[in-house]
């Protein structure tokens, strides 16, 4: 149970979790590819991924905000991409977002060329978590 | 491997294998703090981009560029009309970081000084008994909220150097120095005015 709820006479106090990210079924090799190859494009998704995270925090419901990095693939799986990173190589930070859990599942990272076969494994892998 | 971590600049240190990426992860959240601390203003309000967009006479997306934007390329034209379509005022601040702490608490004493007098100032416009009430109440509890930091904060220097002898306030009452008379007297209280304490 991810909500916890206390009631007072007259009173009812909700208290949500904050979300957190779970990084279990993320590879670590290729996150640490990627951050060598390409630090600022992968340090620039991480920074999204806690701006996203602060509005869902602060009470936003997922899919009720638009944010210009971060879009959904559909099926639960969502993408950040990066920001204000100048001659940026697209890079795409895949993630499963359970909003009952409150839980960001990191998949996986990739460029626009992987685009699909990235999709395609974070899809393989969500199917997994459910 | 922690497979559950709170934010993402400790998720980007531990996948990237490097522990400095932490800190810069989380410079680069900070330089998008005004666009976070707007977009969680609207929804402190319960206000949809969508809403807010009617309300700026823009589209939804330019809402959602300027929430999406690294501060340093917010417009500052942009900045008011969202704040003022969430009925916020925008007031600008510049702190002197080269100023002495000293000196920047005054300040804030002075600004809180002013804010005080002016809702008395409007409490003298209040014809509601209830509201004068309010306000009376109000000013308490900013006197005793201010107590309650004070002493705070006190006890943190206290037990973070020690307190010189001549300044203890728990050794035995001590008579008043000249200076500190000569500070109450009305002609004190001038001087004080004009040098500053």
């Amino acid at each position: 149970m991810s909500e916890k709820t206390k009631q007072k006479p007259g009173l009812v106090c909700k208290m949500e979790t904050r979300w957190q990210i779970n990084l279990e079924s993320a590879n670590r090799s290729a996150f640490a590819r990627w951050a060598k190859r390409h630090q600022r494009e992968y340090e620039s998704v991480f920074a999204n991924l806690e701006r996203v995270l602060a509005m869902l925090n602060a009470g936003s419901a997922l899919g009720s905000f638009r944010l210009d990095f971060f879009r959904s693939e559909k099926q639960g799986l969502w993408r950040i991409g990066q920001t204000g990173v100048s001659a940026a190589k697209e890079t795409r930070l895949y993630l499963f977002m359970d909003a009952h859990a409150r839980l960001a599942h990191v998949l996986g990272i990739g460029g626009k060329e992987s685009q699909q076969r990235d999709i395609k494994a974070a899809r393989n892998i969500i199917g997994r978590i459910k | 491997m922690n497979r559950l971590v709170d934010n993402a600049a400790k998720a980007a240190a531990i996948l990237g294998g490097d522990p400095g990426a932490e800190q810069r992860v989380e410079a680069l959240v900070q330089q998008g703090q005004l666009a976070m601390l707007m977009a969680d203003a609207r929804v402190s309000k319960g206000i949809s981009q969508r809403q807010l967009a009617k309300k700026m006479g823009c589209s939804a997306s330019k809402v959602c560029k300027v929430e999406s934007a690294q501060d340093a390329d917010l417009r500052v034209g942009d900045i008011v009309r969202y704040l003022s379509a969430l009925g916020l005022e925008t007031t600008v601040g510049f702190e002197d970081k080269s100023l002495p702490a000293a000196v920047q608490i005054k300040r804030s004493v002075f600004l809180i000084k002013d804010k005080l007098d002016a809702l008395a100032d409007l409490a003298k416009q209040v014809d509601d008994e209830t509201v004068v009430k309010g306000i009376h109440t109000f000013y308490v509890e900013v006197l005793f909220n201010f107590l309650a930091k004070f002493e705070d904060s006190h006890k943190r220097l206290c037990s973070a150097v020690p307190v010189p002898a001549e300044m203890n306030l728990d050794s035995k009452a001590r008579k008043p120095t000249n200076r500190a008379v000569a500070a109450t007297s009305p002609r004190g209280r001038r001087r004080h005015a004009l040098v500053g304490a």
